[in-house]
């Protein structure tokens, strides 16, 4: 009897002509979304590719310096695009795409697209994932909100309950036949979307692709259920309301609050409660703490010289010359262990920051289904703050792997030298260059994304309970007629 | 009550016993006892507001009684609001229908969930033409159909769903006399077959002419209940009129 009722509502849905029209223009915003968002993939990760490709042979045909100039020198770590980033760029506009790895520096990751973004760029803005989140919603209500105030105006409820259908298969098979009409919208979309991200999009790196039919799966299963628990509020309300004017506006309001203000009231909140420092304040920390460390660039600074008194008296020696390790190489370690304790304080506290208003953010989730599915598609796609947070990490222990290999050189290669001499006169070449393996970022698994998104992924689990938990409360107690 | 009596509301396929409903405190209907055997066409009269829509809509549960018991098929509406509604079928003063489905689609949905599926096509349309409604009708959309033909389709659906009992919210009113009569001949036929059937109308001539009994309402009260065949139409109609100035 479901599947009947089911039919009948899809067949009068399409015959109605407004949904299929709502539904072109959402499947057009759509695919147009997907066609734009795959093209700008496709370039930008041409254009990381090849800057890493350049940026390694940079490194590796430096020529002959300074292991500590090359150190200077530096490299750019290019942060690659996950597969389902055209999809849904989420943050990644905001994070930066690239750092720059140097000697005595934690750099934070820079060029957001974001920052120089035109006018023009608003339009690429809608990404597939802001179609799905945002509109798709709309399109929910519009098809359910007179699904049953409709039957009572109409007087064909009464009809029915003549007929002697009970009420909850009346109410589920119109849920049934409100999930057939969407996926007459919905499957076309994701099937045109597959075929052209599929064709426009090459990804050439093996590991990007680690776990993406998984994390395909998961994040279609995010989007099914966001869409359920729509379906079932949107139902729940047209039986509840008095007309169906009274249910439109109601769960237009609702998508006013919940998709745009409550998500705007959390973020804001968020920033509030768990305020981070200012970039200055961070700059002022970061040179405070490095000012204790030995000034390996300074003689005359007191730290260097006492540094340099304490290395004399440890090996018993006169000069550094006589050190069994090149003096340069010891004072930029120890310059760089300071720096490491100074920048996993002051950005570990940034990053616990974000973590915390993220947190919060999520909580408000509880008001808000958008702001879950939010959270974990962003997460999924690989498009999070936690992800842009992993890469700063992952950059920075490479960065930490190199100086380390780079400054060993010189304790090892520069000894008996005076600090002069192995500052300007020890030169290291390609073989040293090549000790140091190119940077390679992968991105976390789906387990350990998962394990970051306990709380979203639970608060999910409540909206589409509690909803299918009113539809099915709500569905019992259909009036025939308004009293 | 007398065991003639007895055998009687026994038998009796529509049957009110001390129904009251009130509306914020107002008596909509005021203790109806009512009981319709199979084969009699029950129409019942009086102004508007006088219980006449109140009673209908409590047999079909679709208005919960403040007191007493309506029953179809001898099974309490409250107590199997869905099997008693497998027995009956309800007409409005306009059947309400799918305007973007056609006529043999209404009706097919409608049998369909009453319980039969297994109605051919042909079958459907051949409701369809004994209830009046011509095959080229029956294909067009609903939304296009005057209000002769929706009343049409659902008597389809009434004989489709081979109800025993019908239940008539003033369903000929504003229909053209030829319409009315057609009507009138399939009421009178489906009462040969045994349907009990509760008709409220304005409609004091088809009352007369199709009703085997006649009950006039007023205030919520059944004010009067008699055989049609006791009474001619000018009697009926200076009993009505005393009845409403009163």
């Amino acid at each position: 009897m479901i599947w009947i009722i089911a039919r009948k509502e899809f067949t009068e849905t399409v015959r109605d002509g407004r949904f299929l029209l709502t539904g072109f223009v959402v499947f057009f915003l759509f695919i147009s979304a997907i066609g734009v968002g795959a093209i700008r993939y496709t370039e930008d990760q041409a254009m990381r590719q090849d800057a890493t490709a350049e940026e390694r042979e940079l490194w590796l045909n430096q020529g002959k310096k300074g292991p500590h100039a090359a150190g200077h020198y530096g490299v750019y770590a290019f942060k690659p695009a996950t597969p389902l980033a055209f999809f849904d760029p989420g943050y990644n506009d905001y994070t930066g795409t690239l750092q720059y790895l140097e000697a005595h520096r934690e750099n934070q990751a820079s060029f957001k697209p974001a920052t120089d973004g035109t006018a023009l760029q608003r339009f690429g803005d809608l990404s597939g994932a802001m179609v799905l989140q945002l509109l798709i919603p709309l399109l929910i209500f519009l098809l359910c909100f007179g699904m049953v105030t409709g039957e009572r105006e109409d007087g064909t409820l009464r009809q029915l309950m003549s007929i002697g259908v009970a009420r909850s298969k009346l109410i589920w098979g119109k849920a049934a036949g409100a999930g057939l009409a969407l996926s007459a919208v919905v499957l076309p979309c994701v099937l045109i979307g597959a075929v052209l991200a599929a064709v426009f999009i090459k990804v050439d790196d093996p590991h990007l692709m680690i776990g993406f039919p998984t994390k395909l799966v998961v994040i279609t299963l995010v989007y099914v259920v966001f869409f359920i628990t729509l379906t079932a509020i949107a139902l729940s309300v047209s039986i509840r309301a008095k007309s169906s004017a009274a249910a439109l506006t109601t769960l237009l309001a609702f998508w006013i609050v919940t998709a745009l203000l409550v998500p705007r009231i959390a973020s804001d909140l968020s920033k509030v409660i768990y305020d981070l420092p200012s970039s200055f304040e961070l700059a002022e920390a970061v040179q405070k703490g490095r000012a204790e460390g030995p000034h390996a660039h300074s003689p005359n600074h007191p730290n260097h010289k006492a540094f340099k008194k304490k290395m004399l008296e440890k090996y018993n020696v006169e000069r550094v010359e006589d050190l069994p390790f090149s003096f340069l190489g010891l004072a930029l370690e120890e310059d760089e262990k300071v720096g490491y304790e100074v920048f996993d304080r002051t950005y570990g506290h940034v990053r616990r920051t974000f973590v915390k208003q993220n947190q919060l953010h999520e909580i408000f989730g509880l008001l808000s289904p958008f702001i879950a599915v939010k959270t974990l598609s962003n997460a999924i796609a690989g498009t999070d703050v936690y992800h842009s947070n992993d890469f700063s990490k992952s950059a920075e222990a490479y960065r930490r792997q190199m100086v380390t290999i780079l400054n060993e050189d010189i304790k090892k290669k520069a000894v008996g030298m005076s600090k002069y001499e192995s500052t300007w006169g020890y030169k290291a070449n390609k073989s040293l260059w090549e000790q140091i393996p190119p940077f390679d970022y992968d991105p976390p698994p789906l387990a350990t994304v998962l394990g970051h998104n306990k709380l979203p992924i639970f608060i999910l689990i409540i909206w589409l309970v509690g909803s299918l938990a009113l539809l099915s409360y709500s569905a019992r107690r259909v009036k025939t007629v308004n009293q | 009550m007398s065991k003639s009596q007895t055998d009687k509301a026994n038998q009796s396929l529509i049957r009110a016993v001390q129904l009251c409903k009130k509306y914020n405190g107002q008596p909509a209907l005021n203790s109806l006892n009512l009981n319709i055997a199979p084969g009699e066409i029950y129409c019942l009269l009086g102004a508007n507001g006088a219980g006449k829509s109140t009673t209908i809509n409590l047999f079909l549960d679709f208005i919960k009684p403040n007191s007493g018991h309506a029953f179809i098929d001898g099974m309490d509406v409250q107590k199997h609001p869905i099997e008693t509604k497998k027995s009956l079928a309800y007409i409005p003063e306009i059947v309400m229908l799918y305007r973007n489905l056609t006529g043999i689609e209404n009706l097919r949905y409608f049998s369909t969930l009453a319980g039969h599926n297994h109605y051919t096509d042909e079958e459907l349309y051949g409701f369809l033409d004994h209830a009046g409604l011509q095959n080229d009708a029956s294909n067009k959309r609903v939304g296009g159909y005057s209000k002769g033909m929706r009343q049409k389709v659902g008597i389809a659906i009434a004989i489709a769903k081979k109800a025993k009992v019908l239940l008539l919210d003033e369903p000929t009113s504003g229909l053209d006399p030829k319409a009315s009569n057609e009507f009138s001949e399939l009421l009178l036929s489906m009462s040969a077959n045994g349907v009990s059937i509760l008709m409220a109308t304005h409609d004091l001539f088809r009352a007369k002419e199709t009703g085997t009994r006649v009950g006039i309402m007023k205030h919520g009260n059944l004010v009067d209940d008699l055989h049609t065949e006791d009474i001619g139409h000018a009697d009926l109609e200076a009993l009505y009129l005393k009845h409403m100035h009163d």
